[in-house]
């Protein structure tokens, strides 16, 4: 299957057929998988392909039940993550699980001192903190002050202190689990440089993403896993994006956004709600007025911290407003009840499915009717029958996949939670949704599925609004965008303007430049 | 370069999902207390001659259900993610304010009422203390643990009070604590019995406790639902301090009088019961049917220690080994099952 004319000293890493189950469902195929010596390999493949699981068996999370693991050429056992450590693997996990409360120094060697906390039961900060300074600096990052305390730095600083955590153990292979998916664009690039930087050291990266633009950009080799089969590797030079797309779901996904609705009418009677003057009791948007019509999906675009969630909020009244009116079916619904808002039919789904969105440790059936618990009550009686019924439902209608509806919604994949999610918000008809980052972190097929569903509601006269940090999406999927910049909104497209450049003209807030060079020249 | 194309593979079918058993009526963690309640029962009874007589069957079960009222409300504080310590200088409370009224020549149901309206003020300070300023539940109810019994002091003077010779003149409010039904069953074992049916019907069945499940599991996606969990932790920290409030009118009455020690670690025994139980110490899951249980092993395991003559000062130590020996062979047994699924 391989080409034998590598030399075997090149590979830092192999896999030989691993295979692993757990109990009578197994995920992993005999997986082979290799990695160069200063190469970023890129795993790629739907939420639930195995990736994770590949990943925690490397990482010695997990034990394999056959196939081998070697590591320069010698065949090896990793039996905990500890052991992964002291083999030279460092392991950046999707979400920044960092001490907030000490320092960046004493979180990037918190295995060493834990290694050496008898041997060593003397801190020596001082030199701990220089330390941290230089494996700082070997990541282009010396603007990091070492003594700072995690719970300062901005996201992106911490993923870097995460990298130089995973560093701080002499790592030569660095696994980096969908290491952008909560960074803005610049600390984005940041990390690339960073990433390059690694290589050139001579570390090999293991690269987990969704994002097809990074593998193209970023990376060297790209292998595709579907169902814990290894599928497919190509070296990106070679890779066509139809190819991989096709590897992963196994099927033709031909059209990647569905067609958009062009026959909107922006009339005042055709629409379904209206902000006023919406202005936040904590500063965090200051009068911000749009108005939504029948048929449309507006989208919501901005940078992270921009606003975009608190103006959501405000409307179904999760947040407390200063002033402004929301009106919405002709009445006015300022300042009342989210309860009573969600009943009526306009809703907001939240961005972060597992703090603020889903009952992780409650099934499926009892998370779907969280929202509307009137359609499966009479009389302050919960009626089981109904609720299973409507759990059946809503999973065939988004298509989740689940052992059953007594699963324990902590129990699925990312894409299928966040498919959960959004049949809580569509247990009952709604007339308004509002769904923030409604496909962030979820995979190809999972996310074109959402986007048809997304269209369907708007064909249904169903007012759609989307927040998103994927230009793509935003530019794809919305008939109209409001772009909003700290706090305010800046400005809007239609139709045909609906494109990334114009979207980011405003959302970086170049306008004001144009705005500054305009004053100074007249 | 090496382009391989490996294997094919059809896909598991989405939304499709297999039709399995329609509602549990017992968690596994309840079929396994029954057993162990049941092999001790049968142990007991092979063991100790006088295990089984009605003397000391009436013993176990009379005390058994005063604590199981306390025990159904400290449930309903857990499940929402709640945890209160105060149950049992509340109950004290309660006994005290009932007690007072009655010597005062009060009528004693206004007596009862009144004493009940106490503890739900309690509760009601507990839970704004909670909601409104955002203090912690353990803190608020660690603190009311002594706010309460300090007031019992303050107005007893630290004296008992007795109620013997007030109760003999009012035999239908006596009923309560110290009357029998038919004869053999005791008052106190019908009102703790319908106290728990009710209460488990409601934890399962009704919306009302729907949302204080969803407020448990998570507070902030509850939020985000609709729900207003701060209008749910207020009702349950009421809750609990009226089943406590409650469990106290029994118990004045059981014992004709207030030893102003009554209930001290109530919340020990109520907590402990719990978490046997399978009642969740962070919210969003538990049942009373386990909680009682839980509660069950506990008397059970006091009742064999003083059959067999257990020193008395080493009852605690046997006792809460037992307690953790029993919460450990669960986690063994979830450690296991996770291991096997996931």
């Amino acid at each position: 299957m391989l080409k034998t004319g590598e030399k075997m000293s090149d590979n830092l890493l192999e896999l030989k057929g691993i295979s692993k189950s757990f109990g009578s469902n197994q995920v992993l195929f005999g997986v082979n998988f290799e990695l160069k010596k200063g190469e970023v390999h890129a795993i790629i493949g739907e939420n639930g392909a195995g990736k994770s699981t590949l990943m925690n068996v490397v990482a010695g999370l997990l034990q394999p039940d056959s196939g081998e693991i070697i590591i320069g050429g010698e065949p090896v056992r990793i039996n905990n993550p500890f052991d992964a450590q002291k083999k030279g693997i460092g392991f950046v996990h999707q979400e920044i699980a960092l001490c907030a409360d000490v320092t960046v120094a004493q979180n990037i060697f918190m295995s060493r001192t834990a290694m050496q906390a008898f041997a060593k039961p003397v801190m020596d900060y001082k030199r701990q903190s220089e330390e941290a300074r230089e494996i700082l600096r070997r990541l282009d990052s010396a603007n990091i002050d070492p003594d700072a305390y995690v719970t300062n730095l901005s996201i992106s600083s911490q993923q870097v202190v995460e990298i130089a955590k995973a560093l701080s153990a002499n790592c030569g292979i660095l696994i980096l689990d969908e290491p952008t998916a909560s960074l803005t664009e610049t600390e984005t690039n940041a990390l690339y440089r960073i990433m390059r930087q690694l290589t050139l050291q001579g570390i090999g990266v293991i690269y987990i993403s969704h994002r097809m633009s990074e593998i193209f950009e970023h990376c060297d080799r790209v292998s595709v896993l579907r169902d814990g089969r290894m599928i497919s590797r190509y070296p990106v030079a070679e890779a066509r994006l139809h190819q991989l797309v096709n590897d992963m779901a196994g099927r033709e996904v031909t059209t990647i956004y569905p067609p958009k609705s062009g026959k909107i009418e922006y009339s005042g009677d055709n629409s379904l709600m209206s902000a006023e003057n919406l202005t936040d009791a904590n500063k965090r948007f200051t009068d911000v007025s749009f108005k939504l019509y029948k048929g449309e999906i507006l989208g919501f675009s901005g940078l992270v911290g921009s606003g975009r969630s608190e103006v959501m909020q405000g409307i179904v009244g999760l947040r407390r407003l200063k002033r402004g009116k929301v009106t919405f079916d002709g009445k006015d619904i300022t300042g009342k009840l989210p309860q009573a808002i969600f009943s009526n039919g306009l809703l907001y789904m939240t961005e972060d499915r597992k703090q603020s969105g889903l009952f992780l440790g409650m099934n499926i059936a009892n998370n779907i009717p969280s929202i509307h618990l009137d359609l499966i009550t009479s009389n302050g009686v919960i009626n089981s029958n109904w609720e299973r019924e409507l759990a059946l439902r809503m999973i065939k209608e988004l298509s989740v996949r689940a052992s059953g509806i007594d699963q324990d919604a902590v129990d699925l994949s990312g894409g299928n939670q966040q498919k959960l999610l959004i049949a809580k918000l569509l247990a009952k008809k709604p007339r308004v949704v509002i769904l923030d980052e409604p496909t962030r972190g979820i995979d190809v097929a999972a996310k074109a599925e959402i986007h048809q569903l997304l269209r369907k509601l708007a064909a249904e006269d169903i007012g759609v609004i989307i927040i998103s940090s994927e230009l793509n999406e935003i530019t794809g999927m919305c008939d109209r965008v409001a772009v909003m910049h700290e706090g305010s909104l800046v400005g809007e497209a239609e139709g045909g303007d609906v494109n990334s450049n114009r979207i980011m003209y405003f959302a970086s807030g170049a306008f004001k430049l144009d705005d500054t060079n305009a004053r100074a020249s007249a | 370069m090496d382009t391989v194309k490996l294997t094919e593979t059809g896909a598991a079918k989405a939304g499709e999902v297999k039709q399995k058993k329609k509602w549990k009526v017992l968690e596994m963690r309840e079929l396994n207390l029954m057993l162990i309640l049941l092999v001790i029962i049968i142990g007991l009874s092979l063991t100790n001659e006088y295990f089984a007589t009605w003397a000391n069957l009436r013993v176990v079960i009379g005390s058994f259900s005063l604590d199981g009222i306390a025990v159904i409300g400290m449930t309903v504080i857990l499940i929402s993610g709640g945890i209160d310590l105060s149950v049992g200088s509340v109950m004290c409370l309660s006994m005290t304010i009932c007690a007072l009224l009655i010597r005062a020549s009060v009528n004693p149901w206004l007596s009862a009422v009144l004493a009940l309206l106490g503890c739900t003020a309690v509760g009601l300070a507990m839970g704004l203390l909670i909601t409104k300023i955002h203090l912690s539940h353990f803190i608020v109810t660690l603190c009311f643990l002594g706010i309460a019994r300090g007031i019992v002091y303050a107005l007893t003077t630290g004296t008992p009070i007795s109620l013997v010779g007030a109760l003999k003149d009012l035999p239908s409010f006596r009923f309560i604590g110290q009357g029998q039904v038919g004869g053999i069953i005791p008052m106190t074992v019908i009102i703790f019995l319908s106290l728990a049916v009710v209460s488990e019907i409601f934890v399962r069945k009704s919306s009302l406790m729907r949302l204080v499940f969803y407020t448990g599991s998570n507070e902030k996606a509850a939020a985000f639902s609709g729900i207003n969990v701060d209008r749910v932790k207020l009702a349950t920290c009421i809750a609990c301090s009226l089943f406590a409030g409650i469990e106290g009118i029994v118990y004045v009455n059981k014992f004709s009088g207030v030893p102003v020690s009554a209930g001290t670690g109530l919340e020990m025994t109520a907590i402990a019961s719990a978490v046997i139980g399978g009642v969740s110490m962070n919210g969003g899951r538990g049942s009373v049917l386990g909680a009682i249980l839980g509660l069950a092993l506990m008397a059970l395991v006091q009742n064999a220690l003083t059959l067999f003559a257990a020193p008395p000062f080493w009852q605690d130590l046997i006792r809460y080994l037992i307690v953790l020996g029993a919460v450990l062979l669960d986690a063994l047994q979830k450690n296991r099952a996770i291991r096997r699924m996931a």
